[in-house]
Parts: structure tokens; sequence; C-alpha cells
């Protein structure tokens, strides 16, 4: 139904294909997408923040690795999260299952990983300070 | 036809729920953009600077389609509920520009690069020995 309408000729090939899901499914899908860009630009800010204002915390170089891997890390999860979006709109039109994705599972380790390394350095500050 | 006919008010909020989810990203944008400026500043950086004006810009965008979106998912018109994909894909242009605008910040801060650097050539090039 309404598939051949002038006015869908646009867009990628994807969107030609299958039929329109529920209109609430496909608004979910783009806050799930929005979401994903809100995280990874959550954890941007905080990588970029933790470089310019962590000047005391030693040894140095430690904390740049680490607020240049959670800008990596953010521009992965755009990147992921448009993949994303479009793997589930794909999988939407054609009633298939959601696909899997490892996304949550490389979010929690980056986070874990970034975290756990900043708690180390801030508990060993006072034995470093001079 | 049934493209186009008018659907029931969602009782779970589903179009307004969208429409906010737009404001509070172009927030998010919004905050990273002024860090980005900061930097800009702090710096006193010229690919820092265009980056900054391009994500405050891209920010004011993400606001203007917020409202935009807003409007049209409120007239409960099914052909107004489809994708945005110009938008989505966009956004995460924006987004990966600003995860960009990061990593330079944070290379300019630590002097691995010059911080009036003018061309691309300069970035790929012998950069240091242009300050």
């Amino acid at each position: 139904m309404a598939s051949e309408q002038p006015g869908r000729a646009r867009g990628p090939a994807w969107r030609q294909s299958g039929e329109e899901p529920d209109y609430r499914f496909t608004l979910a899908n783009e806050r799930t997408f929005l979401a994903w860009i809100r995280t990874a630009l959550a954890l941007l800010a905080a990588g970029v923040l933790l470089d310019q204002f962590s000047t005391k915390l030693q040894p140095h170089t430690v904390v740049v690795a680490v607020g240049a891997f959670m800008c990596v890390v953010a521009a992965l999860i755009c990147a992921i999260a448009y993949r994303r979006w479009a793997k589930n709109e794909q999988a939407m039109r054609h009633k298939a299952a959601l696909p899997h994705s490892r996304s949550l599972g490389l979010l929690a380790i980056s986070v874990l990983a970034a975290g756990g390394l900043i708690a180390i350095l801030i508990l060993m500050y006072p034995l470093g300070a001079k | 036809m049934s493209h186009h006919h008018h659907i029931a008010p969602d009782p779970g909020l589903q179009p307004q729920r969208t429409a906010l989810s737009w404001t509070r990203t172009a927030s998010s944008m919004l905050v990273n953009a002024v860090i980005c400026v900061r930097g800009a500043y702090v710096y006193e950086s010229k690919p820092l600077s265009f980056l900054a004006a391009t994500l405050l810009a891209a920010s004011a965008l993400a606001f203007w389609f917020a409202r935009v979106r807003s409007s049209h998912l409120a007239m409960n018109l099914r052909s107004k509920m489809e994708v945005p994909h110009v938008a989505v894909l966009a956004m995460t242009a924006a987004s990966s520009l600003a995860a960009v605008a990061g990593i330079l910040a944070i290379a300019t801060n630590h002097n691995y690069l010059p911080h009036d650097l003018t061309s691309l050539t300069a970035l790929f090039g012998n950069s240091r020995s242009l300050r």
C-alpha cells in the first residue's frame, strides 16, 4: 500500500523496499539514534574537559591518552549510531528481528576502562604530589 | 491514499517525546560547540575557531530542526511521521565533526599542532617548523 508515491523516491534504496512500519516504531528508532548521539557527545565533552581541567593529575601522559581515547570512542559511537539506525529501519520494514549489536558492550568497556584509569590516578595522586 | 490519512493521537505521547529528543540532542551539541569556542580562544587556534563556528551553526540548525519536527509531528499526519533521513545524516556528520574538534583541541593543547595552523598542507607537512 502507498508504495509507489512519487514523493517517496528520495533517500537510500532500502526506503523503497518492504513496507512502512508502525509510525511509533519509526519514532522510537529515531529517539534511540538521538540517544546514542547524545551519549557520544557527552563522552566527547568529558574527554575534552578532562584534558583541559585535570592539570594536576599525574602522570599527565595517561590523562591525555584517556581524553583522546574518549574522543575516538565518541567518533566511533557516532558511526555506530547511524549504522544501527539504518539497520533497525531496514529490519522493521521487512518485519525481521532487530539486528544484534555489540555497541552496548563497546560503550560499557570503554567507559569502564577510562573511568577505572582515572580513578586509579586520583587514588595515586596524593602519593605523587610534591 | 492510506499514506495521507490522519492518525489517532498516541496516548504514549511518542511525537512529543521524539521532538523533545531532538531538542535535547541540540543542547548537547551546543555544549560541545561552547567547549570548542573556549578552546579556540584559549589556544588562539584558527582551525579550532573555524570548527567552533561550524559547530555553533550545527547546533542552531539542530534547534531549528527540532521545532520543524515538533510542528510536523503535531499534525498527526502519517506522511509527516516519515524518517528524516537527511537530518539523521547531518546529525551524524556534525557529531563526528565535534569529535574531530575534540581531538584537535587536545593535540593543540599539548603542542602536537601549531596554534597558528593556516592550511591543511601545514597539518600534514612539517607542522612543527612553521611555528
